[in-house]
């Protein structure tokens, strides 16, 4: 694999975590979960692409980590929103 | 002759990454926006999918395949009883 293709992918990645950043510190709940949700399959990405290309052999693991905890952290906050 | 598919998709869905953030960022507020949002993050989790997918991580992909569409239903069920409240209340108040 190409090194430039993954920096280049790198860098979309932390442009695609800064917007989720700002999607998060919006005023309506919505988008915030929206941006939480953003961002934590973005990170589980880029920590899956930095193992990659530095042979990191716990990033696969944190990433999983991160990809069942965004989404069930989700639905969790929806359903306390929705009963609010 | 070597053709670089690996490279040239995982460019593609950077390059569709790089578009929906600008896009995510530069949006303003409005009628039903929420769900726009969703629609544009949803770009970003399937080219996050594509690039586990390359990168030989198929459980990863398979796990935010199946747990992504929960996630923005749960959002945007959500939004809607929350608006839908909002605006009850407001009527009831006159």
């Amino acid at each position: 694999m190409n090194e430039y293709i993954l920096y280049f992918t790198m860098f979309a990645l932390i442009v695609g975590a800064l917007s989720s950043l700002k999607l998060s510190f919006h005023r309506s709940t919505s988008n915030v979960l929206i941006g939480e949700g953003l961002m934590a399959i973005v990170v589980a990405t880029f920590l899956v692409v930095v193992s990659q290309k530095f042979n990191i052999p716990f990033g696969e693991t944190v990433a999983l980590f991160i990809i069942v905890a965004g989404p069930v952290g989700t639905i969790a906050f929806s359903t306390v929103m929705k009963k609010r | 002759m070597y053709i670089p598919i690996k490279e040239i998709v995982l460019l593609i869905a950077s390059m569709g990454i790089l578009l929906a953030s600008y896009r995510l960022w530069v949006m303003k507020d409005g009628k039903n926006m929420v769900y726009a949002r969703i629609h544009i993050a949803s770009v970003i989790d399937l080219a996050c999918i594509l690039i586990m997918l390359i990168l030989n991580r198929p459980l990863l992909a398979l796990l935010y395949l199946v747990l992504s569409p929960f996630a923005a239903h749960a959002i945007a069920n959500a939004d809607y009883y929350d608006r839908m409240k909002e605006k009850l209340t407001r009527k009831l108040r006159g």
